[in-house]
């Protein structure tokens, strides 16, 4: 009897387990891409589309689950920076016919989504276009009527990844591979046919075949703080680098490469310092958690697009008054304060100069991080609350020790 | 004889100088002044000492009439205590002097009244400025803005009254004025062009102002006819004209538009204002759902060509000056719509109002809006032929008839005619020579001044024509009707029974309400409600709404006394009022019952609630302070003035102001820094028959709230209000209720103060002695009638004094 009675408590609490993980499975690129078959089933009727492993479909006003996205590998051709949208030509790979080559993927960056450069969080305008990039990207929202972008010469067909036009991380192979403690080690170097062969190195272990790169006489050497010539370059060496035109002609064209780990932590620490600046004159990123309009109290969540260390401005007090646009000083001089400027999902303020209203910083709190979501939560006590001070609406913060000079007229949005 | 003792020849010359001093000019004299001058006053200004070159055995004893200076030096040599000097024995007492000083005041005030009701052959009462419109609405039908800027000059009041012939006098100015608001009011009447009347609808937000991209996003949405305006609190509404005015007339305006309030706050106000003629047009608290709204409508004189309309939402707010307070290019289309993220938060994330704003949806004008009565009435004066002087001489004379209020004898009508004879042969063209004798018309004295008696006999009562016009007058602030003018003529108005009637069918129509406010306002000088404005620290929530609510209260008080058959006990102490929704929360009245908008509503007053008849009321209570305290001592005087129709004496020149409390001393009701009118002799006796009268009212603060303790400057807790006192004839109260018991049951005098207003205001003149026994006739009437006030002013009608010059 007791073998019995044990074994049904254990399924029992395996099914009372596994029903409280209420999460609904989405698709990953573990699963791969949809098949021929799945996307007829799409097109049908719903218990036919409901019976399909789809992709997670982001929800407004939420972060979404660590894993859902899909990685789209390609070389940015094209970037409205002020929109945060750009287009990718996505790799070539064997699942695409001869007809299917180099097409491109449009898309735009979530307002909580993060650019990465040379190992650093980047602004969009700080990639250079022809860069190789990884991207984790989303479907677009079943609402969405725009036309997906369909290519004229080729008849309007469409990479099969087309309907990805939502994205939450951008980053150049530089930040990609140190992400996953990935590097290559150079095998030989040919400057003559300007070759180079390396072999991917995963924790010090090689993995996979060495692959032959493209040097061009444009490209750049870096080794310690300075720029060498390419006849730094020595097999043996494990180094990092960019790469344009990847999966053309094949695996790519070298654009920069650095040398060792001194010349990779000097060009973090130089991303680093350009996107302090960009964010100084421009604000900190995040949206609107709860708003206490009794109080005129407001609750900012932080995006996690950008280096943890800005997070101690918040601490900093500045004692002399703000002034305008304030219709009141902050309560409490001696306590941190800081400006709200409303923004649109692109992150475009409308005249920050003009338009920004906040007080005291009452409370500061870290709460866990997950993809997008950095965590750190602000309660504001606001002079006058504004239309955008509602829940999930995009604002921008900007500390009051802060002396800042606002961006010009191309970053309002609609310049009203 | 010559050497005599000293002492004999002393007695011998007083007894000489008392002998030349009972002269016969101090006949008139009551015997305690007479008594009094002689005690204290001739031995250093008589014959034989001439103290400072003033005599007083000379003086006249027509008090008030003749030596006025001199009996005025005397009144405020005593009042003030300087005469008789300090080095003399035998003083007189206070009380004494005190009685003096009061009969020479009321000797002087009698004097004056007699001086200003002095009437020549004819007496000239020019019409005061809401008269003059209210004729020229009845006589040609235009409506003419008086009070605007540079158009008639306010009427000087004295007492509150605002009517008196001798205080309305003619200047330059005023012949200007007339002649340039008789040129307008003809402009209007007659208008050189035809122009078609206006009657159109409009968008608050046209689509033709709406820029792109916002355009194609609200056509691609189907919402281009659904935009509308958002109106914050302090901002501005400016689309509400789209074309120019045709004519100058009566313009009906609409409003669609929805308001929406805050739970716990106020309600938005819209107040339509003319900026050009700077002129507030229409103002009103609005409560209407987004989705509902409601239509405002009304009627405004507005001038031709293009207006200049601002309409603000009137409630305090937020500094409009940053970015969020202003528009922006997106259109406003709902609240759930939304609005553009940089502007102020409207409201909150369950959608109700965090400000009160307004939604404009639509504006719709028409007009020149006239009646047809007042279309035949230009028709009447306006020759059929332009040319034919019969025909003008027809025209001229029906306007001129009316006008003058009279039959216009033959040589008197032909020289207008004749003025427009002049300007035809001068080459003027017919329209422009017609307008011209009617220009002089309106300009004539016969019009602008109500003209009683004769020039060549002493006519001492009216005849019937001006019997007419004064009844009109008084009644309805206008010139008579074709019913008075019918029974002037008929020879009728004389009949007491006839003016009985007649006061009965005009005390009816709803024109008699300009009696109730006129009146109500000049009698209790409400004109001086908001002179010294209420310190906005001190009094945040005293407002114009409030003050107008205020005065408005008093005015229909009267009017619902007059109508409902009332009697002047009302006036003491009533358990009723008429307030509207800000003044009963004002007053604190319990939310049930009391009304819900802008309408005055008659309310029951509860015993507990601190109100009740017109010294309760905030506008009588808060027009004698003075902006930052409440002064009961100007309070007593308004009450002696108002109720008892007996001012009180002059304060003697030089006194000291009383002194602020210092802010370490304790604190200490303003009763209590009144000290010296207690202490000193010389004060108290005039003092302790005014001070009371206001200290009775203490517990109601500047603005007239309900206080128990007075919230003073300086250190400590606040002191508690201590109403109580006695009246002049001993008796005493301990609270506001229990003093107007005490003037309640002293009905009588109050009676007769009221019949003397009533009759200063109907006769645009102060009483004299001569009218003194009319006037207690008709007091003794009204009591007859209980006091009834419509009673009262039926008995007035019908007195003799009513047909008296």
């Amino acid at each position: 009897m007791r073998p019995i009675l044990s074994t049904l408590l254990l399924f029992l609490a395996a099914a009372v387990v596994h029903a409280a993980d209420a999460t609904p499975r989405f698709r990953t690129d573990a699963d791969g891409g949809y098949t021929a078959e799945e996307r007829k089933k799409l097109a049908g009727k719903p218990q036919d589309r409901d019976s399909v492993l789809q992709w997670f479909q982001l929800v407004d006003g939420e972060f979404p689950p660590v894993g859902s996205a899909h990685v789209i590998s390609g070389e940015l051709i094209r970037v409205d920076h002020l929109e945060r949208s750009f287009h990718l030509r996505v790799d070539r790979d064997d699942s695409q016919d001869a007809g299917n080559l180099d097409l491109p993927v449009a898309a735009v960056l979530l307002p909580y989504g993060s650019v990465y450069y040379h190992g650093a969080p980047a602004a969009l305008q700080d990639i250079p276009l022809g860069t190789h990039l990884h991207g984790e990207f989303y479907v677009k929202s079943p609402g969405d009527k725009t036309p997906a972008l369909a290519n004229f010469h080729m008849h309007g067909r469409q990479t099969k990844d087309v309907d990805f036009t939502r994205c939450t991380r951008l980053e150049d192979d530089f930040t990609r591979r140190q992400r996953v403690s990935e590097a290559w080690k150079i095998e030989s170097v040919d400057l003559g046919g300007m070759k180079l062969t390396a072999r991917l190195q995963r924790g010090g272990e090689p993995v996979g075949e060495a692959k032959l790169f493209d040097l061009q006489s444009g490209t750049r050497a870096w080794k310690g703080r300075s720029v060498v010539e390419l006849d730094a370059l020595q097999p043996g060496q494990v180094v990092l680098f960019n790469l344009t035109w990847a999966t053309l002609f094949g695996p790519g064209r070298l654009l920069e490469v650095w040398l060792d780990e001194e010349s990779r932590q000097g060009a973090a620490r130089q991303q680093t310092r350009r996107h302090h600046d960009h964010l100084h004159e421009r604000g900190l990123p995040g949206w609107i958690e709860k708003v206490n309009d009794k109080a005129e109290v407001v609750t900012i969540t932080f995006f996690d697009s950008f280096d943890p260390a800005l997070f101690e401005e918040l601490k900093v007090v500045n004692e002399s008054p703000i002034g305008w646009p304030l219709h009141k000083e902050p309560k409490n001089p001696k306590s941190p304060a800081g400006t709200i400027a409303v923004a649109m999902p692109s992150l475009l303020m409308f005249d920050p100069n003009n338009d920004r209203h906040g007080g005291n910083i009452l409370d500061v709190r870290r709460l866990p991080a997950r993809p997008g979501n950095s965590g750190v939560q602000i309660d504001v006590e606001c002079d006058a609350l504004l239309e955008g001070f509602r829940p999930k609406r995009i604002v921008r913060f900007f500390p009051s020790a802060w002396k800042v000079k606002f961006p010009p007229l191309e970053e309002a949005y609609r310049s009203y | 004889m010559i050497h005599r003792q000293p002492i004999l020849s002393a007695a011998v010359s007083l007894l000489a100088g008392v002998a030349s001093v009972c002269a016969a000019s101090w006949d008139g004299l009551s015997p305690q002044v007479r008594g009094y001058l002689e005690a204290h006053c001739t031995e250093c200004h008589d014959a034989d000492t001439q103290k400072g070159e003033f005599r007083i055995d000379t003086l006249s004893g027509k008090v008030g009439f003749e030596n006025t200076p001199q009996w005025l030096e005397v009144m405020e040599r005593i009042n003030s205590g300087e005469m008789p000097p300090k080095k003399v024995k035998k003083r007189p007492a206070a009380q004494e002097s005190a009685a003096v000083v009061d009969w020479l005041s009321a000797r002087m005030k009698e004097g004056e009244s007699a001086r200003m009701a002095a009437r020549g052959r004819v007496s000239y009462n020019r019409l005061t400025r809401d008269e003059y419109v209210n004729t020229v609405r009845d006589l040609i039908g235009v409506c003419y803005d008086a009070a605007d800027t540079g158009a008639l000059l306010e009427d000087p009041d004295w007492h509150g009254f605002e009517r008196l012939g001798s205080v309305l006098t003619l200047s330059p100015s005023h012949i200007e004025k007339y002649l340039a608001a008789a040129e307008t009011i003809l402009a209007e009447a007659y208008p050189a062009t035809k122009a078609a009347p206006i009657d159109a609808t409009f968008p608050a937000v046209t689509s033709d102002s709406i820029r792109e991209p916002y355009r194609s996003e609200l056509e691609a949405k189907a919402l281009l006819g659904k935009v509308r305006y958002e109106v914050w609190p302090r901002d501005v509404f400016r689309g509400s004209v789209r074309e120019s005015l045709p004519e100058s007339g009566i313009y009906e305006i609409s409003y669609k538009l929805s308001g929406l309030k805050p739970p716990e706050g106020r309600a938005p106000r819209m107040k339509v204002v003319e900026t050009a003629i700077d002129r507030v047009l229409f103002e009103q608290d609005i409560v209407a759902p987004e989705g509902a709204p409601i239509t405002v409508t009304f009627q405004s004189h507005l001038p031709k060509g293009r207006p200049q309309i601002m309409v603000f939402n009137d409630v305090p707010g937020l500094s409009n000056t940053p970015i969020s307070g202003r528009h922006g290019s997106k259109p406003f289309v709902s609240i759930a719509d939304g609005r553009i993220p940089w502007q102020i938060k409207l409201t909150d994330e369950e959608g109700l109002a965090r400000y009160p704003f307004l939604i404009f949806d639509s504006v719709t004008w028409r007009g020149p809006l006239i009646s047809d009565a007042e279309k035949a009435r230009r028709a009447e004066y306006w020759p059929a032929e332009e040319t034919s002087m019969e025909k003008v001489r027809e025209g001229l004379g029906r306007l001129a008839r009316r006008a003058f209020r009279r039959p216009v004898p033959v040589d008197e009508l032909e020289s207008y005619v004749k003025i427009v004879q002049a300007e035809l042969s001068a080459g003027e063209k017919p329209p422009a020579a017609v307008k011209a004798g009617m220009l002089a018309i309106f300009c004539s004295k016969s019009f602008l001044f109500l003209a009683e008696g004769a020039e060549n006999t002493d006519r001492h009562t009216l005849n019937d024509w001006e019997i007419a016009s004064r009844l009109s007058y008084l009644l309805w602030s206008t010139m008579p009707d074709d019913e008075l003018f019918a029974l002037a003529e008929a020879g009728k108005l004389r009949d007491k029974a006839e003016l009985a009637r007649q006061t009965a069918r005009m005390l009816a129509d709803p024109r008699a309400r300009r009696f109730s406010e006129s009146f109500a306002n000049q009698w209790l000088q409400l004109r001086r409600v908001g002179t010294f404005a209420p310190d906005k620290k001190l009094y945040p929530d005293y407002d114009k709404p409030l003050e107008q609510a205020m005065v408005t209260e008093t005015r229909a008080f009267f009017h619902e006394v007059l109508h409902r058959g009332l009697t002047l006990r009302e006036f003491l102490h009533s358990d009723w009022s008429m307030v509207n929704a800000r003044l009963a929360g004002f007053y604190g009245l319990p939310p049930q019952g009391a009304p819900a908008g802008e309408e005055f509503l008659r309310v029951a007053l509860a015993p507990g609630s601190h109100r009740g008849g017109l010294l309760t009321h905030a506008s009588v209570l808060s027009l004698t302070s003075d902006g930052t305290r409440h002064r009961p001592v100007h309070r007593g005087a308004w009450l002696m003035e108002s109720i008892f129709g007996k001012a009180p004496p002059p304060p003697p020149a030089n006194v000291e102001p009383i002194q602020t409390t210092p802010v370490d001393s304790p604190k200490a009701t303003l009763r209590a820094r009144l000290e010296a009118h207690i202490k000193d002799p010389r004060c108290s006796s005039c003092h302790a028959r005014i001070d009371p009268l206001g200290i009775a009212f203490d517990n109601y603060d500047a603005i007239g709230r309900w206080r128990t303790e007075e919230v003073v400057e300086g250190s400590g807790e606040n002191p508690p209000v201590n109403p109580a006192g006695s009246l002049h004839d001993g008796r005493s109260f301990q609270t506001p209720e229990e003093f107007k018991q005490l003037l309640l049951a002293d009905i009588d005098t109050f009676n007769a103060a009221f019949v003397g207003k009533l009759a200063t205001y109907a006769l645009r003149r102060t009483m004299s002695f001569d009218d003194r026994s009319q006037l207690a006739a008709i007091a003794a009437a009204a009591k007859g009638a209980d006091y009834r006030l419509r009673d009262l002013v039926e008995a007035l009608v019908v007195s003799d004094l009513f047909q008296k010059r």
